[in-house]
């Protein structure tokens, strides 16, 4: 690179930085790639972070994970998707549905929010489409993969916020647990380790 | 599993008309309960949510009982599928649960439901 594509590249960066605006949090802290996305696809307000690894390689355990829900689900007897609404219509997008049929029938139907594979997925509920309801106003959840080398670091961000405010109390402890079980037994089925989990 | 002696309220039959229906869902719930809670507390903590769901009359009985570790187990046995799944999608959001966490780790709370077509005990 040359002296003036330098300079170029350097006054790039600087204008786009001066035009565009850089995605903060209400407290005023710059926020990353991903809680930029967070920002503009919810506003829930209740947090819990997932961390585990894999051994497959992201573009390999992204859309096992995405499509496989079943197999580290045992509540879930089958998996399907509706690709009609997705931008690329016939093909997995953001506003494909995915529909998990539950073992006595009931589905849930979460519309793909961010489809960027292999770096990142997410997804919501449609409450109004689904069978199973669950004790949360909004919940999303936001899969980030980052390449390890020698398998995928995978991050999920879960978000949500009580039906009833003053029910978090409840829910949070039961969608931790549910989360923790559900994640240990995908790192057992497709081989990985479970990190841990917290509230940020 | 082999439960503690300590029965809690054994095989409870509620008199609710709903006792001309048999069951047809047994669901088993387990929990560990928070350090240092006392069976009775976690008891008590239980009792006002039981008596919510009795109020519906698709509960037909329930039992209670305390393992050796502070596993805690419940059995209900409900009149139908949707029954349950409604009240058990009501009950997270009810007051009554608000006594619930300080005596129960509700992060290891898990349930299971099992379809039954015959049941023998339950006072019928």
């Amino acid at each position: 690179m040359t002296y003036s594509s330098v300079a170029a590249f350097a006054a790039a960066i600087t204008f786009s930085l001066s035009v565009a605006p850089v995605p903060v949090f209400a407290d005023g802290s710059p926020t990353t790639t991903s809680q930029a996305e967070w920002i503009a696809i919810t506003e829930a307000t209740h947090r819990r972070v997932v961390e585990m690894r894999f051994d497959d390689a992201p573009a390999d355990i992204l859309p096992t994970l995405l499509t496989r829900v079943d197999l580290y689900d045992n509540t879930i007897a089958e998996v399907r998707f509706d690709h009609s609404q997705s931008v690329t219509p016939g093909e997995m997008g953001v506003g494909s549905r995915r529909i998990c049929v539950f073992t006595d029938g009931r589905i849930l139907v979460e519309p793909l929010l961010v489809y960027d594979p292999p770096r990142a997925y997410a997804y919501t509920v449609d409450a109004e489409a689904s069978t199973m309801s669950l004790p949360v106003s909004e919940i999303v959840l936001h899969y980030e993969f980052r390449d390890e080398g020698n398998g995928a670091h995978l991050t999920v961000n879960a978000f949500y916020d009580p039906a009833i405010p003053g029910t978090g109390v409840v829910i949070e402890p039961v969608l931790t647990g549910t989360l923790r079980r559900t994640f240990q037994t995908a790192t057992e089925v497709f081989g990985g380790a479970y990190v841990g989990d917290a509230r940020p | 599993m082999k439960l503690k002696a300590l029965m809690i309220g054994a095989l409870m039959s509620l008199p609710f008309p709903a006792l001309a229906d048999g069951p047809s869902v047994m669901e088993i719930i387990t929990f560990d309960a928070q350090p240092g809670a006392s069976a009775d507390a976690v008891t008590a903590a239980l009792g006002p949510i039981e008596a919510k769901m009795g109020q519906y009359g698709t509960l037909i009985a329930r039992s209670v009982a305390e393992g050796p570790a502070g596993q805690w187990t419940m059995v209900n046995y409900w009149t139908d599928r949707d029954a349950m799944n409604r009240i058990n999608e009501e009950a997270l959001t009810w007051p009554e649960f608000g006594a619930l966490p300080g005596v129960a780790n509700l992060e290891t709370l898990q349930m299971q439901q099992i379809d039954v077509s015959t049941t023998i005990g339950l006072g019928d």
